[in-house]
């Protein structure tokens, strides 16, 4: 495991996070071509778990997981609010985030509790640079 | 990267247009000030250019503002475009990407649609 942080559910950890997603990477020896993608990625996965993981009324945690089975980076982003919803049209859809993600990772797979709450975004990032190879399951 | 501003705005009044200029990241976070600025009274002009030359990252919170504001000019019957070259090149990608650049007047500089020269303020 190259990080395991915890971090508030509010705006302001979505930078905090990026920049900490990006740096191990960095430190791992992730290609520097390759941090921009992993930096809209986790940028948008980590605004999800905070626009949609969450009540109003309830500031939950974004769990951030980086590790690197065999050689690819991998990112997870784990929160356990009440999962991930439609789009709504006064904070941003889920549709554009989730579609960016795809086109900046290898693989993505999204995962939600038994009880429906909570959710763990596994985003990977080839070790080489080649075309993306999206697959999203839900 | 690591070293991320947060998002400066300006506006810089020139003679066919407004341009409003932006510098840093633009994210969940910083994106409501780039609402803010964007529908402010002060922005307004029959020409608005977002110059996102000086911006090192975007993601969709700064889109949706953006094509918010797309939607606004289309409906007062102005013209808004925004500025992307010499931005980081994750910005530009993020708009090829997004699908934007087909919705967007997206420009080089502002200066072609503006004018060379500042307004007097």
């Amino acid at each position: 495991m190259l990080l395991h942080q915890t971090y508030p559910a509010d705006a302001g950890s979505v930078a905090r996070i990026r920049h900490a997603v990006v740096e191990a990477a960095r430190r791992a020896g992730v290609e520097t071509s390759r941090l921009d993608a992993v930096a809209l990625a986790v940028s948008e996965a980590a605004t999800n778990a905070v626009v949609h993981a969450y009540d109003h009324d309830r500031r939950g945690a974004i769990s951030v997981e980086v590790s690197r089975p065999d050689g690819a980076l991998q990112v997870q982003i784990v929160d356990d609010g009440v999962g991930m919803r439609p789009p709504r049209c006064d904070r941003g859809g889920l549709g554009l985030g989730l579609s960016l993600i795809a086109s900046a990772t290898d693989s993505v797979d999204i995962r939600h509790g038994l009880d429906g709450t909570g959710t763990r975004l596994i985003m990977r990032f080839a070790p080489t640079e080649r075309e993306p190879d999206a697959v999203v399951s839900a | 990267m690591l070293e991320e501003p947060h998002l400066a705005l300006e506006l810089d009044p020139h003679e066919h247009g407004m341009v409003v200029r932006a510098r840093g990241a633009i994210d969940l976070v910083s994106s409501p000030q780039l609402r803010d600025m964007l529908l402010s009274p002060e922005a307004q002009a029959a020409i608005v250019v977002l110059d996102l030359t000086a911006v090192e990252f975007i993601d969709s919170s700064g889109l949706h503002v953006i094509l918010e504001r797309h939607e606004h000019a289309r409906a007062a019957d102005v013209r808004f475009a925004v500025a992307i070259r010499g931005s980081a090149r994750s910005v530009q990608r993020m708009f090829e990407v997004s699908g934007v650049t087909a919705l967007l007047e997206l420009v080089d500089t502002p200066q072609g649609l503006v004018g060379d020269r500042s307004a007097a303020r």
